[in-house]
């Protein structure tokens, strides 16, 4: 019973998407209505899960439904990130469907299945259980980025990603059966155990979480592949392009840090390949971001460079008492801006995205002032200027760093975002030291401009108030 | 806790801190033009009026952090929200705040678009600045310090003149790159100091020789930048050149003294040790600054990139000054920050003035103006005068002293004084390029360019009056420095002691090392 | 005797990677993502004789399903490139470059 009052708001997202599913093939039914219903979804899941984690102070069941899934503060915060995230996405559909038609009700539906991908697997607390939540979730985004038929751009998108998914999801398959051969369980804290009387130096349980780590680098797009990522997000539509890039980032790096907080000797035999992973994650990135022309290729490869810092903190886990504070505050800021990113985005795109380009944006300032300033926010936080919430991110992660005794980390990282910078100013100077060439007029709703200015005071008061320590 | 001292029970540097911050606020509700720079000054006016009332609680007598106010902010990691001010940074607090004012009325006309967005990221501005001064939190410092580049970006980029874009994407990268390893070293300081982000803390502290190094080089690497000193000035003239008058005050008069206060409050008490072995190197840099920017600024024929480039040379004297390590040196550098501040303000004000008649900066369009805008050319010269240090105004006293305590240092260490020596062609030099310009701008030369028109605009009440408190203060240092000295004695003298006193710790414990 | 059950896995599985990386057609690309995934099936089920649990087991049914699923959604997606495209070659990706 009590398993089941913390998973109250998995149960509502769940039903949220059956419901849904159900009105599709209601012959009267609107995708706007539908839109409207999944954020009433996404709030009441949100509001339910901060019920949860206001009222139960200490995690009553670290582990539940027999160790399969287990709930702590970070999965907690994660949840409430995914939760968040959704909405937000909803209401910048909402926006973005009003000028590009292709939406359906499965769209909203797809979108909360995905939802409740996410959030099991942030609580995965065993192999099997975390494979098939990356399914439910994945199956459900390959779906999303292709959804719009018509176009072949999407529909390579989706092709791509569904490939290189399959592909590393076999890995994933893999890596759990070599750790389920060698420590005869695919629990994490029986997996501990063995860990702790057995060196995790053995060729299964070292190939197991390669091929585990293969899967995960390729989710959140860290180096070595990270190569999909900017024609996956440039070819799917600008909503779940935030989605992506925000929620299903939280929900792989909640798992593995989940996972590679399980043992210190597993860690340990990690912390060097994670060390240069990380420094070419971001590095790596800031070249790729540094060549584009297009705003959301651009915000796709400053993904990538996000990862890296996520990989830092990741590195900097301690297994003896993890909390994953600085994970989730950073995925929490993170997120903020890029979902705001794109909601502007879903907001000014135009029909058919046709404002994408730098040059797009020139003059936006003097056009839309409002919508020019809280882009300039997001940029601001994503490069990590205080007081955003961006910067306290960095700020914790730095320090996390440094007193794991990385401090090359974290003089890298600094120095990583401080090339960032480069091409965050890039889209400012566009938006503000140019003329304007077009008028912007948008048919948005109301909705947009609200989401957006929420997102941005949300990037301040996360930046300057950071509960989620 | 002994280094505070609480001498007010209204928190008055966080209405100083959030006054302006208000005002931008309120900035966003109106929309006529004309009002939002009546409520600008307004709010930059009570600011600067508020910041009258700190001098009469402030008590010279201590080196202790006054008027403190200690709140919790970020709990999880030891984060405070503290503000104080001793001597030195109340000094500077109050240069921020008497200048904005006039930032705010020199920007009246010569800002014509968008003038709500202008005004609201001077007074977002003069928050971040107000914030560097009285943090005695180093994150809160950083906030404030990383704060402060975006508003003064968005004022050279979009209110700056052709190579706009280039000047404000230079000045924030180079800045920028300079705090990198600043943030690494607050966090080690973190470290070390029991999980506490306290500055006073922090000071006088024995770490490692090579640790203080690594720190040093933290701090001289941000600061320098800011200051700027010699290698590294060079975004300073692009972006003097491109910012708006107002602008360019800010730069001048109150951004480039944040390096130097910086050096001040953290390079030299938190780490003593490196600073003495760094010092010799520092001087010389700073030197090499003076004579550099005085012979960059006698080529020069925009008035703008000359006032800028006799900047790194009034710069390279301020760093010399702190550099000496001595009272009469550090003294004069600070008063010297103020004077700085005071003077190339008024001189980048009267620059302004002239380009928003002519619209052009070259010296050679403005010569022979003397005998057309007489007030003008009067106020002018008294500027022109300070900056090269004529006796009788603020420059010489604080030149004097920096240079009196240079030859000090020189002979405590039993040498020739071979740097005070050196930096006396900077001096002379300084004479030379304002002359020049002084020159041409009173009498011209054969053929001057007619500037008869301008007979008729020679200054109006608002611009008298924006520039009549920066001569009197010019005169007033000039005549009686003593008022200014009093304030700042007590925390600079500790500032030499404790320094002394660390030196000897470390020569005693490198003795019974040795022995 | 669990050796060769388990080189077995490993030679399907390898022969899966190369599938994917060198084969051009697009169905033949999914065959050889189905193999990666019958590969750890294999080796699950071996894992699960050596440990003599039933984990294994399940587990193994777990990824046939999730397989199929994926299978479904990927024959989805290459008829629309068929009808997109008219030809089913990896060459198809003409749009977005890498």
């Amino acid at each position: 019973m009590h398993d089941l009052v913390s998973f109250l708001p998995l149960v509502i997202t769940c039903t949220g998407a059956l419901l849904l599913m159900l009105y599709a093939v209601c012959p009267k039914a609107e995708q706007e209505k539908a839109s409207l219903m999944s954020m009433g979804f996404f709030a009441v899941a949100f509001f339910a899960q901060l019920l949860v984690v206001c009222t139960v102070s200490r995690p009553l069941f670290p582990e539940t439904f027999n160790g399969m899934l287990g709930v702590s503060g970070f999965t907690n915060a994660a949840c409430l990130i995914v939760y968040a995230c959704g909405f937000f996405t909803t209401l910048s559909s909402h926006t973005y469907f009003r000028e590009n038609h292709f939406a359906t009700v499965e769209f909203y539906s797809l979108l909360l299945f995905s939802a409740v991908g996410m959030v099991l697997l942030s609580m995965a607390r065993e192999l099997i259980t975390a494979f098939i939540a990356l399914e439910i979730m994945s199956l459900a985004i390959y779906v999303l980025v292709g959804f719009n038929r018509a176009s072949s751009r999407s529909t390579e998108a989706i092709f791509k990603y569904l490939i290189l998914g399959a592909f590393s999801g076999a890995f994933f398959c893999m890596g759990t059966a070599m750790i389920y051969g060698a420590a005869g369980s695919t629990r994490f804290d029986s997996i501990a155990e063995w860990l702790a009387f057995n060196p995790a130096t053995t060729p299964l349980m070292l190939g197991g979480a390669f091929f585990l780590l293969i899967t995960i680098f390729f989710k959140i797009s860290a180096f070595p592949f990270h190569a999909w990522v900017l024609d996956v997000y440039d070819g799917s539509s600008n909503p779940i392009t935030g989605f992506m890039a925000t929620a299903l980032k939280t929900a792989v790096f909640a798992m593995i840090a989940n996972f590679l907080a399980l043992s210190g000797n597993l860690h340990d035999s990690w912390i060097t390949g994670l060390f240069w992973i990380a420094v070419f994650t971001m590095f790596g990135g800031n070249l790729i971001a540094i060549g584009q022309d297009n705003v959301k290729r651009m915000i796709a490869a400053s993904g990538i460079v996000h990862s890296g810092y996520l990989l830092i903190a990741l590195v900097a886990i301690n297994s003896e008492y993890f909390s994953g504070a600085v994970i989730a505050y950073y995925l929490a800021a993170y997120s903020v801006a890029t979902l705001g990113m794109f909601a502007a985005l879903s907001w000014l795109g135009g029909e058919g995205e046709k404002r994408v380009t730098f040059d797009d944006f020139k003059g936006l300032a003097k056009r839309q002032p409002l919508a020019a300033a809280t882009i300039a926010v997001f940029l601001l936080s994503m490069a990590g200027i205080p007081p955003t919430a961006g910067f306290m991110g960095k700020f914790y992660i730095i320090t996390s760093a440094i007193s794991a005794g990385q401090i090359a980390l974290g003089v890298l990282g600094i120095i990583s975002s401080i090339i960032s910078m480069w091409y965050y100013l890039r889209l400012i100077v566009s938006m503000y030291f140019h003329d304007a060439e077009e008028d912007f007029i948008v048919d948005g709703s109301s909705l947009a401009s609200i989401s957006t200015v929420a997102l941005a005071v949300a990037v301040f008061a996360i930046g300057l108030f950071p509960l989620v320590l | 806790m002994d280094q505070l001292l609480l001498n007010s029970g209204f928190p008055i540097l966080s209405v100083l801190i959030f006054l302006p911050m208000l005002g931008a606020l309120v900035l966003l509700l109106i929309k006529d033009e004309e009002n939002c720079r009546w409520t600008a000054l307004a709010f930059t006016t009570v600011v600067a009026l508020l910041s009258l009332t700190l001098l009469s609680g402030f008590d010279s007598t201590t080196a202790r952090f006054q008027f403190v106010e200690m709140r919790p902010w970020i709990e999880a990691f030891n984060i405070n929200y503290t503000v104080g001010v001793d001597g030195i940074s109340i000094l500077l607090l109050l240069l921020t705040t008497l200048i904005m004012p006039f930032c705010v009325l020199v920007s009246w006309t010569y800002i014509k678009k968008r003038v709500r967005a202008f005004m609201i990221c001077m007074l977002i501005m003069e928050t971040a600045m107000i914030g560097v001064f009285v943090a005695l939190d180093f994150v809160l410092f950083y906030v404030m310090w990383e704060a402060m580049l975006i508003p003064m970006y968005l004022l050279i980029g979009i209110w700056g003149g052709p190579r706009r874009i280039y000047a404000s994407v230079k000045f924030f990268l180079y800045t920028l790159a300079g705090s990198v390893l600043l943030l690494v070293a607050i966090i080690w300081l973190y470290m070390q100091n029991g999980y506490s982000f306290f500055i006073p803390d922090m000071m006088w502290q024995s770490y490692s020789t090579s640790a203080q190094m690594f720190l040093f080089l933290a701090f001289f690497l941000a600061f320098a930048i800011k200051v700027p000193m010699f290698p590294f000035h060079t975004w300073l003239p692009a972006a003097h050149v491109e910012a708006p008058a107002a602008g360019s005050v800010i730069l001048a008069s109150l951004l480039l003294k944040m390096g130097a206060y910086g050096f001040l409050r953290f390079a030299l008490p938190i780490t003593p040790e490196a600073t003495a072995i760094m010092m010799p190197w520092v001087l010389w840099l700073s030197i090499i600054g003076i004579i550099y920017g005085g012979f960059t600024a006698l080529a020069q024929s925009d008035m703008k990139k000359l006032i800028a480039y006799s900047s790194v040379g009034h710069m390279g004297f301020i760093t010399l000054g702190i550099f000496t390590l001595n009272l009469d040196g550090i003294e004069g550098a600070v008063l010297q920050m103020i004077n700085h501040g005071v003077t190339t303000g008024a001189l980048f004000l009267c620059i302004g003035m002239i380009y928003e008649r002519t619209h052009s900066r070259d010296i050679e369009s403005a010569t022979g103006i003397g005998k057309y805008m007489p007030v003008y050319i009067t106020f002018f010269t008294f500027f022109s005068l300070a900056a090269f240090a004529f006796p009788g105004t603020n420059g010489f006293v604080g030149e004097f002293m920096i240079i009196a305590g240079t030859f000090k240092y020189s002979l405590s260490q039993g040498n020739f004084p071979w740097l005070a020596l050196a930096s006396i062609p900077g001096a002379v030099l300084a004479a030379a390029y304002m002359l020049r310009m002084l020159q041409r701008k009173i009498w011209g030369r054969e053929h001057n360019p007619d500037n008869s028109w301008l007979k008729e605009h020679d200054l109006n009440i608002r611009e008298i009056i924006t520039l009549a408190p920066f001569l009197l203060f010019v005169l007033w240092v000039g005549l009686a420095p003593k008022p200014f000295l009093n304030i700042m004695h007590s925390s600079v003298s500790a500032l030499v002691q404790n320094f002394a006193t660390c030196q000897a710790k470390a020569v005693a414990i490198a003795g019974t090392i040795l022995n | 005797m669990i050796e060769d059950y388990l080189v077995l896995s490993v030679i399907l599985f390898c022969i899966g990677i190369l599938g994917v990386i060198s084969r051009r057609n697009v169905f033949t690309v999914l065959m050889s993502i189905e193999l990666m995934l019958n590969a750890a099936n294999l080796a699950f089920v071996a894992f699960a004789r050596l440990n003599e649990t039933m984990d294994g087991q399940i587990l193994a049914m777990m990824v046939i399903a999730v397989a199929a699923a994926e299978a479904a959604l990927g024959l989805a997606v290459i008829i629309l490139l068929h009808r997109q495209k008219g030809r089913l070659d990896s060459n198809v990706f003409s749009l977005l470059k890498g």
